[in-house]
């Protein structure tokens, strides 16, 4: 469904994978690139599109993303990165950047997708590997002897 | 309408945190390719480091497409020779090397600046930052060409993917052509021997960025800088100020929006930018009031001809002491303005503890011919 606002503005309609409809200006949408092949496409001009691997929630803020950074043409890098800086906080822990991580995959946003990797990579830094598999939750599963080896193998990089 | 969309929110990751029961691994939903992606943002030394997470973990860091390697990050050179080896040696074959970030300083054999440039050559290069450091300050010419390094002959003869050049430190050669590198930024380099010109357009027939930072033209009389595709131009300094070098600089690009330049404008012998909208100049020796008159006296037609070539600026930013220079032009209120478009002049404070003026003639000067122009000051 394309609708045209009083700006002259083409909206579009996506659809999230929880059935909840989001109407937006084209140009933000059109800042995933997977989204604007689909206009391009003529996937836009009949309904919704809809975006199986996107929830609601996250489609939600991945909008406020692209609205962001589509408006601030003009605007100085500094207040951009403050922005980005306050948006990537809002998602609070890990759980919520993963599913960002994914949508911005999934949609080829690549701003948003360099901004929480950075954020990601940036929880890393500084970590001893225990306290990396704790905040992650991931399951050590080497063997002592497997574990040793690996150590040996890259010790280079620990010296 | 925020305040629902936060609630909702709240709520939902709460359902969220009871279905996976707390204990989820989330990042093992992500496929490999994005968790590489993860790492290239960490350096490759403490992308490594995650292969002992786990067995997931183990050979990914060797799939990562971007290398940043800094001698600062290890106490010796030994241990960092041997970590650039190692790295080199068991990155997975297939993976290339989108983007390459290598730093030393000091003396160091020529092997080990050689490798990663010539793998990221052979491994399709995008990116390439390469910071040998500052040494062009160095006088003896034999110790400059002992420290500062040539460009290896693998990335000018078979570097196809190139884009984004960065080199700090580097010794040009005399003849080469990088026909691919749309983006070049060179820092304390220091440029061929033994001709008397050099002309970016035939070195770098397609660049759309180009950054000059204190490289060394001494030996120069001629640089030039032309092209249509140049979009954004940066001239800071060279070494050793105007007293020294004869070198000056023709610029002709019709097609350039940024312009940055730190240098005295009599040493710009033609300028001819006719898009430029923002333009940035600073001339940071000026800050000695001795040497002011004679270097406002010095500077002052060239400064007048300088913004004649730049008609279309709609933003200015500029030091002070420009307005120092144009103050002692003889007869500046008869002077028409060079600007019809100017939205926003900035001016930066030469000294902290007092405020910039601004004389009536100079305002005059620079602001009578754009109607919508508006000053600000910045310390």
């Amino acid at each position: 469904m394309s609708i045209t606002t009083e700006n002259n503005e083409k909206m579009i309609t996506l659809m999230s994978s929880d059935g909840e409809e989001f109407v937006v200006e084209e140009a933000v949408a059109a800042q995933s690139q997977t989204i604007k092949h689909l206009i391009e496409d003529g996937c836009s001009t009949e309904g919704s599109i809809p975006l199986p691997n996107v929830t609601g929630r996250v489609l939600s803020e991945v909008i406020q993303y692209c609205k962001k950074h589509s408006s601030s043409d003009d605007k100085e890098e500094k207040e951009l990165e403050a922005w980005d800086a306050e948006f990537v906080k809002a998602a609070d822990d890990h759980v919520a950047l993963t599913d960002l991580m994914m949508a911005a995959n999934f949609l080829d946003i690549k701003g948003l997708l360099d901004l929480v990797a950075q954020t990601l990579a940036n929880m890393i830094t500084g970590k001893s590997p225990e306290e990396v598999r704790r905040m992650w939750n991931i399951k050590n599963d080497f063997t002592p002897e497997e574990a040793e080896k690996v150590r040996k193998e890259n010790q280079w990089a620990f010296e | 309408m925020e305040e629902n969309q936060t609630s909702k929110k709240c709520k939902k990751e709460e359902d969220n945190s009871s279905d996976d029961g707390g204990g989820e691994d989330r990042l093992t939903i992500l496929p490999d390719e994005i968790l590489c992606h993860i790492l290239s943002f960490l350096g490759t030394r403490c992308a490594v480091k995650t292969s002992v997470l786990s067995r997931r973990w183990r050979y990914l860091w060797t799939m990562v497409t971007v290398l940043h390697m800094d001698r600062d990050e290890f106490l010796t050179v030994i241990c960092f020779k041997k970590f650039v080896r190692h790295v080199l040696k068991k990155r997975h074959p297939t993976a290339n090397v989108d983007n390459l970030y290598f730093r030393i300083h000091g003396s160091m054999d020529k092997l080990i600046t050689s490798w990663p440039l010539e793998y990221a050559a052979s491994h399709n290069v995008n990116h390439l930052t390469v910071d040998f450091g500052n040494h062009v300050h160095l006088t003896t010419a034999e110790f400059q060409t002992k420290i500062l390094r040539p460009i290896p002959d693998a990335l000018l003869t078979s570097c196809p993917t190139l884009k984004t050049l960065e080199l700090s430190g580097f010794r040009l050669p005399e003849s080469f052509a990088f026909t691919t590198v749309t983006s070049l930024h060179l820092a304390a380099c220091k440029f061929p021997l033994h001709s008397d010109t050099f002309d970016f357009s035939a070195r770098f027939p397609n660049l759309e960025e180009l950054w000059l930072r204190n490289c060394e033209f001494l030996r120069l009389k001629v640089v030039k800088i032309s092209g249509s595709k140049l979009l954004r131009l940066h001239v800071d300094r060279g070494y050793l100020d105007v007293q020294f070098s004869r070198c000056n600089f023709q610029i002709s690009a019709s097609n350039v929006t940024f312009f940055s330049c730190t240098w005295a404008t009599s040493r710009f012998t033609v300028i001819n930018l006719p898009s430029v909208k923002h333009l940035l100049i600073r001339f940071s020796s000026m800050h000695n009031e001795r040497y002011l008159a004679d270097i406002a006296k010095r500077e002052r037609d060239a400064f007048l001809v300088f913004l004649q070539g730049l008609s279309m600026v709609e933003f200015i930013t500029m030091s002070e002491c420009m307005l120092k220079v144009l103050m002692s032009v003889p007869g500046l209120e008869h002077q028409p303005s060079p600007f019809s478009s100017l939205k926003l002049l900035k001016l930066i404070a030469d000294a902290e503890d007092r405020p910039v003026s601004m004389p009536v003639n100079v305002k005059n000067y620079l602001l009578s011919g754009s109607p919508c122009a508006e000053t600000a000051f910045v310390e």
